[in-house]
């Protein structure tokens, strides 16, 4: 019970200032939105460079398909980007998610599963511009599912041994430190 | 003769893994990058200066610092350019070979690095242990083709050479543990001295490591030991620690602080903020925008468009993690955890951060967690599984590395002409052949080739330095002037040469007026 309330507890303080934050932010920014026109400009310039060289090879190293799929995969990390990790968890929800997903993989792996599938789908459906709905829902999923296995994670993490109930601490302090230094500005991940 | 033959097999690969490396760093080195940049060419002036006369360029008889534009380079890398210079003659090959060479040689390193840390860990599983070969190859290679080692180790880097022999001390201490101790411990020692010598971010690096080092013996009792070598590590850097608490050492701190960009009144001020700085430049550099998407963004350290490693190391770095922290026992495994977490630290207290040059040294653990995380990987799956991860794998593996190459190769050397010299050896080529019938040569100052570059190609020629709105006056009437200027649009009779960037635009660099 202590356990589960300290857990709540660490994360739910840096959470409130951070989803306040969060919420004057209309979409995510550019840089987590596949577009079509900048991957053609790149590759344009991108060809541009490749003179004497022969035709395939320029297309084998600048075409659409390629290019896509490296777009979309770099959106995608720019996701899971500890910044922006941290920027939606604060350290201490970080620290638990990280301990959540490793416990989850060890005990529960179907659940393990499903989440992952879950939170892959959202960013590629987001990546891709297919999720039209307000920025606050999305917000929420996202929050669902990093919170969810963040307190499963620090609940797991949390014993009764010193250095077990101090570290969330530092982290929580750490938190409030950070927030207080460079309260978040939510325009580096979204747009208002 | 079954482990004969693997022995051999596996001599065979590191062999071939070698001359990978080697290939991958010297062919055309001195093309691409395409022109010395201007500390390589500082290294290099010195380097000759000292080969030729036992003098810096400001006249210190063999220094142990050299002044250069007043951030006063550390000594290991200028000497070695030096010996470089012996061999190789005053060229840009010289000046970046060293750095080619360590590079090289630091595969190597690597190899009998995991290899010595496996063989040592009796506490890790034993088919891990069984295969120490095989996983430190797998490492090794992921080092050997890693876009950050080979960015570094094509140019005169002394990073590159510091990290060298941050390997070298690692491996011989891990060695030192089942070999001859004190003698390769007072080696691994030498080389940890070396590289603080060799690259600023090594001042705290090094140390950190010998604290490791000390603590590592101080759980297998060897007081002894650690008080001789703790004595031998602080006389020989005693000379960097006077320096550092200089003024003139300090200076260079003060210069790239990453606080100055936080001006803070008071001390509480300070308290309050600087270690949130600390701590902001520190996680960027396990940024994955920073890893694997655009690198730092200075143009020297990374083709455009490109990260530092490449994009399939993502899931094998996270598995690597995972499997470190899976092996149980083993306090070898924490010396790959501790250098992980402490290469960011120079970097962190520097702006800008993150930096790919001064947390060099994260390349080493993150080539071989990868490699783990790969080798472990690929040995949970069933053998049908493991056909299909190679088939999957290994095309990505080859696409990367073949994209990598492609872009660095030829779009590199022409989009970032200006990060490299911008054409100075071709305008100073060009400037040799005009000099003679000429009293004077004057060169406008927004073309920003600094003096050193004329001093490295062309010690004859000594341009005056003069503004855009420069006009001949009454010093030079009567003299043939030759006036070197960037192209503004005019047409002139009086222009006789232009000086052609190597970019796909050829977009002129400088006009040579005769007036």
């Amino acid at each position: 019970m202590i356990k589960k309330f300290l857990a709540i507890f660490s994360m739910s303080i840096p959470q409130f200032f951070l989803y306040e934050a969060w919420g004057g932010c209309n979409r995510f920014g550019d840089q987590f939105h596949f577009s079509y026109f900048d991957l053609t400009l790149r590759l344009q310039e991108g060809i541009h460079n490749d003179t004497d060289i022969p035709i395939f090879l320029v297309r084998l190293f600048h075409n659409k398909a390629a290019g896509t799929l490296l777009d979309i995969f770099r959106e995608t990390i720019r996701f899971w980007d500890i910044s922006f990790l941290i920027s939606l968890l604060s350290f201490v929800g970080l620290f638990g998610y990280a301990y959540g997903i490793f416990k989850l993989y060890e005990r529960k792996k179907m659940l393990f599963l499903i989440s992952a599938i879950f939170i892959f789908t959202f960013q590629l459906l987001e990546i891709l511009g297919f999720l039209r709905f307000a920025f606050e829902i999305k917000i929420l999923f996202l929050l669902f599912y990093f919170d969810s296995i963040a307190l499963y994670g620090l609940s797991q993490f949390l014993k009764k041994n010193f250095i077990r109930i101090t570290i969330p601490l530092i982290l929580l302090a750490l938190s409030l430190w950070w927030i207080y230094v460079f309260p978040f500005n939510p325009l580096n991940f979204c747009l208002k | 003769m079954r482990k004969f033959f693997q022995k051999k097999i596996l001599t065979l690969c590191i062999v071939l893994l070698i001359l990978l490396s080697g290939f991958l760093r010297f062919f055309q080195l001195t093309e691409i990058p395409p022109g010395l940049y201007i500390d390589e060419v500082s290294i290099g002036q010195n380097a000759y200066l000292i080969l030729t006369s036992g003098k810096d360029e400001h006249g210190q008889k063999y220094p142990l610092w050299f002044k250069a534009f007043g951030e006063y380079k550390l000594p290991v890398y200028i000497y070695t350019v030096a010996s470089s210079m012996a061999l190789f003659g005053k060229d840009e090959f010289a000046v970046r070979f060293p750095s080619a060479f360590a590079g090289t040689l630091t595969i190597l390193m690597v190899f009998l690095l995991i290899k010595q840390l496996l063989d040592n860990n009796t506490k890790i599983s034993k088919t891990t242990q069984n295969s120490s070969s095989k996983i430190a190859f797998v490492s090794a290679f992921i080092l050997a083709i890693n876009p950050w080692h080979i960015q570094f180790s094509r140019g005169g880097f002394e990073a590159n050479v510091a990290l060298f022999f941050l390997a070298t001390s690692i491996f011989l201490f891990l060695h030192s543990l089942r070999g001859k101790f004190f003698i390769e411990f007072l080696m691994s020692l030498i080389f940890l001295v070396l590289s603080v010598y060799t690259y600023q971010p090594y001042r705290i690096i090094s140390p950190g490591i010998y604290l490791y080092f000390c603590f590592y013996l101080f759980q297998k009792r060897k007081i002894k030991q650690i008080f001789l070598g703790t004595i031998i590590f602080f006389i020989l850097f005693i000379p960097i620690i006077s320096f550092s608490l200089s003024p003139v050492g300090s200076a260079r701190f003060s210069q790239t602080s990453a606080f100055e960009e936080y001006p803070a009144a008071s001390l509480q001020e300070k308290v309050i903020t600087y270690p949130m700085v600390f701590v902001k430049n520190y996680f960027s550099y396990f940024s994955f925008e920073f890893l694997f998407i655009r690198g730092d963004g200075i143009g020297r350290h990374q083709p455009p468009y490109l990260g530092l490693l490449y994009h399939w190391q993502v899931p094998f770095l996270i598995l690597g993690i995972y499997f470190l922290g899976k092996q149980k026992g083993g306090k070898s495994f924490s010396l790959l955890i501790f250098l992980l977490l402490i290469s960011p630290i120079p970097g962190s207290l520097t702006r800008p951060s993150p930096h790919t040059l001064r947390s060099l040294s994260l390349v080493l653990p993150i080539s071989i967690i990868t490699g783990l995380g790969l080798y472990q990987s690929f040995h949970v799956f069933s053998t049908k599984l493991k056909q299909l991860f190679l088939l999957i794998l290994f095309p990505l593996i080859i696409a990367d590395f073949f994209y990598f190459n492609h872009l660095y190769y030829f779009h590199y050397p022409f989009v970032n002409i200006p990060d490299w010299g911008g054409g100075a050896k071709e305008l100073i080529a060009d400037i040799s052949k005009y000099k003679d019938k000429y009293d004077a040569i004057v060169i406008d100052e927004k073309l920003n080739i600094h003096p050193v570059y004329f001093s490295f190609y062309d010690d004859s020629i000594k341009p005056l330095y003069v503004t855009s709105s420069w006009n001949k006056d009454e010093k030079l009437k009567g003299k043939a002037v030759l006036y070197i200027r960037p192209h503004y649009g005019e047409k002139s009779e009086k222009i006789i040469h232009a000086v052609f960037l190597k970019s796909k635009n050829k977009d002129i660099l400088a006009e040579f007026w005769s007036i």
